[in-house]
């Protein structure tokens, strides 16, 4: 019932997988960024229905700056989660509203969830 | 110098992904040591990299430049601080229309905060973003970072994209 060990590094960024959580730490930028971050969430979700697992934590307290990809990224996960045939777990959004961009840009995304999205 | 707070600042960098993020990094230092202001700092950090990154994605490559350009005007009330984005397109290109298209569409609304909510609902409910990953970025322009957005043209096959953002007297610190 855990996400598989991964520690990645892409230049300022490093992407950390573990346990239920998945955290993000430093700065995303990357032109790429599109071709493996929802791929990345893909993977996620994949294993969180198969697993059974009860809550996803997606940590970006330590991602001092994100482009717009992370955004779309997360709104097409929960797009998917929302489609999903079988019981979908919970997801606990943590972010850090010292940065503008997380203080901002948090907020949206919890009136597209539903009861099952917490923000912390 | 007869302003008290006086910012010019123009760069031009080698349309290269990798020189984003300085840059983003340089454009939220100046503002913050002209201003005083942290949050302006972060907004138009951002609103550099956005920029930025649709300048590189849709203009021309290298050996064309990308030219950005940062300015304050004073007024009596308020500072106005401008950044502008200005680079080389394929004179074929329809990016300034589709550009001039979005910023329409963003103004449609009553305010930037529900156009961004509505470029994101249209992101889960069609899995699609009208104008691509660029049109969010421009939508997160205008309400993240609380800027007026316009384009133009100023010579043939170079396009330019200014954003404004309107600053209170009562937010700079002297």
């Amino acid at each position: 019932m855990s996400l598989p060990l991964r520690n990645e590094s892409r230049n300022a960024l490093r992407v950390t997988m573990g346990g239920n959580a998945i955290k993000f730490h430093g700065v995303l930028h990357e032109m790429d960024a599109r071709e493996w971050l929802f791929p990345l969430l893909l993977e996620v979700h994949q294993i969180a229905v198969e697993t059974r697992m009860p809550e996803v934590v997606f940590d970006i307290r330590q991602l001092t700056y994100a482009n717009a990809t992370l955004w779309r990224s997360l709104v097409l996960w929960f797009r998917l989660r929302k489609q999903s045939p079988s019981t979908p777990y919970r997801v606990r959004l943590l972010s850090d509203p010292v940065y503008r961009w997380q203080k901002l840009g948090v907020p949206p995304l919890a009136r597209l969830g539903g009861s099952w999205l917490t923000i912390r | 110098m007869t302003e008290a707070q006086d910012l010019h600042v123009e760069l031009q960098i080698l349309p290269e992904w990798s020189r984003i993020d300085p840059v983003r990094q340089a454009v939220g230092l100046c503002v913050e040591a002209v201003f005083g202001n942290e949050d302006l700092r972060d907004a138009l950090g951002m609103v550099c990299a956005e920029l930025l990154e649709n300048a590189i994605k849709y203009g021309k490559p290298a050996p064309h430049k990308v030219r950005l350009v940062l300015s304050n005007s004073e007024q009596p009330q308020h500072h106005e601080v401008t950044l502008s984005v200005i680079n080389a397109v394929d004179e074929a290109s329809h990016h300034v229309e589709l550009l001039q298209q979005r910023i329409g569409w963003i103004q449609r609304f009553d305010s930037p905060a529900e156009a961004y909510m509505a470029a994101l609902t249209l992101v889960y409910e069609r899995a699609e973003a009208q104008g691509g990953e660029g049109g969010l970025g421009l939508v997160r322009i205008a309400y993240e970072g609380g800027c007026r957005l316009d384009c133009d043209c100023p010579e043939q096959g170079v396009m330019a994209v200014h954003a404004r953002y309107t600053l209170p007297r009562t937010e700079v610190s002297p």
